[in-house]
C-alpha cells in the first residue's frame, strides 16, 4: 500500500471524476489551473516525508512551558518541517495572487489541507490558524494593516490566532469580560484573559497576531457589543518589522487528553495595563467579522476529523493485511492455515463501516468546497444557492465527520486488538487527537444548534430544499442503472423521511412543544449528515459502478477476483462499488430507526429535573 | 552556465507493488503510478543549485511518451527552465544506445556546457550517460557526489568510489556527468512553480524532427526474461509478532555463536 495517511486514488477519483474539478478549471479565475494532480501529488510527498514522521515524536515530546520566561517550546522536530511547510507556499494556495496567493480552487486546497492534517496536525492546525487570521484581515483590515500584517500572515512568517472563549465565556461568547479602553492615539487598551488559545506562543515564528474579541468600554452587553482587535506581540515598526514588546503573554498551557505537539495557551492581555490593541473592521460588529474567520475553520476541523478517521482506516487495513490470526472462515480456503485478519468477516465489516464514513466524509467535504468554488465563478441567484449549500452543509462537515472521526479511530484500535490500544501504534494517538476536533471552534452541540435554527428554520427550508432538489436528480440517474435502481430507491425513501421529518420540526417551531426542537438539535444534524452521505454514496455509484462493469463484467467471483488482483482500477471502483453498496444498504437502514426517534412525541428530556440525575 | 538534464518517467516503488508480467519480459504496467526517476531528480536540483550560483540555465529532457511531459513539468515546477519531450513511435522498445543516440541528436541542437543524467534509472543499466558521452566525445565522470565549478571550463568532481570512499577529479567542460543520489537534497515543489508551468508548452521533438532514422534507434539488446528467483535452501522465514520475532531471532544468533 502507498501511503497510510489519505488515498490519492480516492481524492483523483472526487476531484476528477465525481466534480469535474478539470470542468471547473475552464473558468478564466481557474484557467491557469490545470496542474492539481501534481499538487496533489506533490502534498502527499511533503506530507510523507516531512510531516509525519514529525507526529508521534511531537506527541511523544509535547510542547513546554517555562513559567519564568513565559515561553512556549515546540517538539525540536518541528522545526524543519515548518519552514519547508512556508517555503512551499502552500499556505495561500487558495488565495488571491493579489495577496501573495496561488488561486487554486477551493476543492483542491481542501484536498491537500486533508493530507497536511493527516500528516501533522500539530503544526497544519498552526499554520492554518494564521491563514484564517490572514483572511480577517484581508476582509476587513485597512489598508495599513493589510501592509504589515496581512502578508506576512499568509506567508506564515507570524503566527495568527484566534481569541474568542474566556474562563466565563465558552460557547455563550456574549459574556465576553475582555475590555478595550480608547487611547488617544485611536489604538486600544486591552484588558482581560483568554483560554484554549491554540499556539498562542510558540517559538516557531518571530510575532503573533492575536485576533482579540473585546467590547469596547460602555458598548452593550452580549454579542451586539464585542468588537476584534488586532493585538500584536511583538507592535510593528513602519517598515511592518517587529518593536516593542506589547504586554500580552502566555501565562500557561493545558495538559490534555491529546494534541500534545499543538500548544493550547492561556493568554493574559495588559496584565500590566500595556497591551495596545487595534481595531479592526467596525465597532460592534466583531462577531460577524470572527464568524469569517470561525467559517472556514469549521470547515477546516471537519477535514482535520476526516483526516484522523483516514489515517486511522489505512493503518487499520496496513495492519490486518499484516497480522496473521486463525484460519478462514471461507469454504474454498483452508480452515488450518493463519490468514491475515482483514479476511475475517468481522475485521471486513468494521473495515468496509470505516471506508464507507471515510469515502462519503470526504465527498461532502470536497462537495461543500466545491460549492464556494462555485459561487465564486457564478452570478446572481445560481452564485446564491451554491453559497446556500455551503451554509447548510458547513455545520454538518464540522460535527459528522468530527463525530465521525471519534468512532472511526475507535474501530481501528479495535481492529487491531490489544496493539491497538499500545503506543507502538498510532491508533490511540489518533483517537486520543481527534476528540478535539468534535470541541473547538463551537462544539458539535452548538453546530447542531446552529444547524437547525439558523441554516434550516431561520432560512426558511430555501437552502434546504436547493439540497434536496440535488439528491433528486442524483436519485433519478442512478435508478436508470438497472444495477443500483434498488440503491436508488433507498435513498429516495432516506430523502423523503428527511423532508417529512425536517417539516415536522418547521411545524414544530411555532407550536407548544417548541421547546423539543432543542433537545432534537443533535440527533438531527446526525440524521441529515446520514442523509447527506447516502446521496453522496449513490452519486459515486453512478461513475464507480459502469466503469466496474467495464473491466469485469458480469464475472464470477472466481474470474472476478482474478482481474482485481491484478487490476488496480478494477480494484478500486469494486472498491467503491462495496463501500457505497454498504452504506446504503445496511449502514443507512440504522437512519430509519433514528427517524422514529426524531418523531417520538414523548420528550423526557425536556421534561427531565436537573436535581433528579443523582438520587 | 547552460545545463541539460537527461532525465526519465519510472514506476513508483514507493506506490507501487511491482510484479513480473506473465510474459516475463517487462513488468505489470497497467495502473501503475509512475514519477521522476530518483538519481535524475538529484541531478536537475544539482543543476538548479549551479544555476543559483553562477547563472546560465536549466533544460531537463526525457526520451519517452506523451505521458512523460509530466515529469519534465515537475522537474520544472521545481525550478528548470525548460523542458523538450523526445517521443516518437520509432522510439518504443529501444535500449540504451538507442536512448544515448537520441540524446545526443538533440544535445546537437542546443548548446550545453554541461550534461547531467543520475546515475541509474528503473532498469539499472546506468548506461546512458557514459554512451552518451562517448557519442559526442566528451569528458565523462559517473557516480558523482559532488561538484565545484573551478573555473569556467573546469569542474573539480568528486566520484563516489568503494567502500564509502570519494575520488576527486578535474574535469574540462562541457562533459557529462551521472549524479549520485545523496549529492544534495533535493527541493520540494512548491505550489508557486506548479502553477507557472501549468500552462507552459513543451515541445516535441520526434526522430524527424532529430534527423534520426529507425535503424540508428533499433535495439541492439533485447531483454529476454524477468523472474524472480525462487527460495533457496536454508532460508527460513521468521513468523509472529516483533517480539516474538526478534526472540527467535536472539535464540538463533546464539546457538549460531553469533551472540553470547
Amino acid at each position: 500500500m502507498a501511503t497510510l495517511l489519505v488515498d490519492k486514488r480516492d481524492q483523483m477519483f472526487i476531484l476528477k471524476e465525481m466534480l469535474d474539478i478539470d470542468a471547473l478549471c475552464r473558468f478564466p479565475k481557474y484557467a491557469s489551473h490545470t496542474g492539481y494532480p501534481m499538487v496533489l501529488t506533490e502534498a502527499h510527498k511533503f506530507a510523507n516525508v516531512e510531516l509525519h514522521p514529525a507526529t508521534a515524536e511531537g506527541d511523544r515530546q509535547g510542547c513546554t512551558y517555562d513559567p519564568k520566561t513565559r515561553a512556549v517550546t515546540f517538539p525540536d522536530c518541528f522545526k524543519g518541517p515548518y519552514r519547508k511547510l512556508l517555503d512551499g507556499g502552500w499556505l495561500a494556495m487558495c488565495d488571491s495572487p493579489e495577496v501573495g496567493g496561488d488561486g487554486f480552487p477551493l476543492t483542491v486546497g481542501t484536498a491537500v489541507s486533508e493530507v497536511f492534517y493527516a500528516g501533522c496536525f500539530y503544526l497544519y492546525g498552526a499554520a492554518e490558524l494564521t491563514h484564517a487570521a490572514a483572511k480577517v484581515i484581508e476582509t476587513y483590515g485597512s489598508d495599513e494593516q493589510k501592509r504589515i500584517y496581512m502578508k506576512r500572515l499568509f506567508a506564515g512568517e507570524w503566527q495568527g490566532t484566534m481569541c474568542l472563549t474566556e474562563p466565563q465565556a465558552g460557547s455563550d461568547v456574549g459574556a465576553v469580560q475582555t475590555v478595550a479602553r480608547p487611547n488617544a492615539d485611536g489604538s486600544y487598551n486591552i484588558v482581560g484573559t483568554k483560554i484554549f488559545i491554540t499556539a498562542g506562543e510558540h517559538d516557531l515564528t518571530d510575532n503573533f497576531v492575536h485576533m482579540v474579541l473585546a467590547r469596547i468600554e460602555g458598548d452593550p452587553a452580549g454579542t451586539r457589543g464585542l468588537s476584534l482587535f488586532i493585538v500584536p506581540k511583538f507592535t510593528p515598526d513602519a517598515a511592518g518589522n517587529p518593536g516593542a514588546r506589547n504586554d500580552v503573554y502566555c501565562t500557561g498551557i493545558e495538559h490534555k487528553m491529546g494534541l500534545h505537539g499543538l500548544v493550547t495557551c492561556t493568554m493574559a492581555f495588559g496584565d500590566s495595563n500595556g497591551c495596545t490593541g487595534y481595531l479592526l473592521g467596525e465597532r460592534g460588529k466583531g462577531m460577524p467579522e470572527m464568524f469569517h474567520m470561525m467559517n472556514e475553520q469549521r470547515l477546516l476541523v471537519g477535514v482535520e476529523g476526516l483526516s484522523f478517521s483516514s489515517n486511522a482506516f489505512l493503518h487499520a487495513v496496513d495492519y490486518t493485511q499484516n497480522r496473521f490470526q486463525g484460519g478462514s472462515v471461507y469454504p474454498d480456503r483452508d480452515r488450518n492455515a493463519p490468514v491475515a485478519i482483514i479476511n475475517h468477516p468481522d475485521v471486513k465489516r468494521m473495515l468496509l463501516t470505516m471506508k464507507a464514513y471515510v469515502e462519503g466524509g470526504r465527498a461532502l467535504a470536497y462537495f461543500t468546497s466545491y460549492c464556494i468554488d462555485q459561487a465564486g465563478v457564478t452570478e446572481g441567484e445560481e452564485s446564491g444557492r451554491w453559497h446556500g449549500l455551503v451554509e447548510l452543509l458547513t455545520p454538518i462537515v464540522k460535527a459528522y465527520n468530527t463525530d465521525k472521526s471519534w468512532e472511526i479511530t475507535a474501530l481501528a484500535i479495535q481492529c487491531a486488538g490489544g496493539y491497538g490500544y499500545c503506543s507502538d501504534y498510532p491508533f490511540e494517538r489518533l483517537a486520543r487527537d481527534c476528540k478535539v476536533t468534535t470541541l473547538f471552534e463551537g462544539t458539535n452541540g452548538i453546530q447542531a444548534i446552529d444547524l437547525m435554527f439558523r441554516k434550516l428554520l431561520g432560512n426558511k427550508l430555501v437552502n434546504f430544499r436547493t439540497l434536496t432538489g440535488k439528491m433528486d436528480r442524483t436519485i433519478a440517474e442512478a435508478g436508470r442503472i438497472e444495477s443500483l435502481a434498488g440503491y436508488a430507491a433507498t435513498v429516495r425513501r432516506a430523502k423523503e423521511e428527511l423532508e417529512a421529518t425536517v417539516e415536522g420540526l418547521a411545524a414544530l417551531a411555532g407550536s407548544e412543544q417548541g421547546l423539543d426542537l432543542y433537545a432534537k438539535t443533535a440527533p438531527f444534524l446526525d440524521l441529515m449528515g446520514d442523509v447527506t452521505l447516502a446521496w453522496l454514496h449513490l452519486w459515486q455509484l453512478t461513475i464507480a459502478e459502469p466503469k466496474l462493469m467495464e473491466a469485469v463484467g458480469a464475472k464470477g467471483k472466481g474470474e472476478r477476483e482474478a482481474i482485481l488482483a491484478k487490476n488496480k482500477n478494477a480494484a478500486f471502483y469494486y472498491g467503491k462499488v462495496m463501500a457505497g453498496q454498504f452504506y446504503i444498504g445496511t449502514l443507512l437502514k440504522n437512519s430509519f430507526g433514528k427517524f422514529e426517534r426524531l418523531r417520538a412525541e414523548e420528550n423526557p428530556v425536556i421534561d427531565m429535573f436537573e436535581k433528579s440525575f443523582v438520587a | 552556465m547552460d545545463i541539460l538534464v537527461c532525465v526519465t518517467r519510472v514506476p513508483d516503488t514507493a506506490e507501487n507493488e511491482i510484479e513480473v508480467s506473465k510474459d516475463g519480459t517487462d513488468i505489470e504496467r497497467g495502473a501503475l503510478v509512475y514519477s521522476i526517476n530518483e538519481a535524475d531528480n538529484y541531478a536537475v536540483e544539482e543543476a538548479i543549485q549551479i544555476k543559483e550560483r553562477v547563472g546560465g540555465s536549466v533544460t531537463v529532457v526525457t526520451v519517452g511518451t506523451e505521458e512523460s511531459e509530466e515529469v519534465l513539468r515537475r522537474e520544472m515546477a521545481m525550478g528548470a527552465d525548460k523542458g523538450i519531450l523526445l517521443t516518437d513511435d520509432a522510439f518504443a522498445g529501444t535500449d540504451g544506445r538507442g536512448i544515448a543516440t537520441i540524446l545526443k541528436a538533440e544535445v546537437e541542437k542546443g548548446k550545453y556546457d554541461l550534461i547531467l543524467t543520475g546515475a541509474l534509472a528503473d532498469a539499472g543499466a546506468g548506461e546512458v550517460g557514459g554512451m552518451l558521452a562517448a557519442m559526442l566525445d566528451r569528458p565523462y565522470a559517473s557516480l558523482v557526489n559532488s561538484i565545484e565549478i573551478v573555473d569556467e571550463s573546469t569542474l573539480k568532481v568528486g566520484r563516489e568510489v568503494e567502500g564509502g570512499n570519494t575520488e576527486m577529479n578535474r574535469i574540462k567542460l562541457p562533459c557529462v556527468l551521472s549524479i549520485q543520489t545523496g549529492i544534495n537534497e533535493p527541493r520540494y515543489v512548491g505550489i508557486r512553480g506548479i502553477r507557472q508551468v501549468a500552462s507552459v508548452q513543451i515541445p516535441v521533438h520526434g526522430a524527424g524532427d532529430l534527423g534520426l532514422k529507425a535503424e540508428a534507434i533499433a535495439p541492439r539488446v533485447q531483454r529476454q526474461d524477468y523472474f524472480v528467483p525462487t527460495f533457496g535452501a536454508g532460508a527460513e522465514m521468521l513468523e509472529g509478532s516483533n517480539e516474538e520475532i526478534i526472540e527467535k531471532l536472539v535464540e538463533m544468533l546464539k546457538a549460531k555463536g553469533g551472540l553470547k
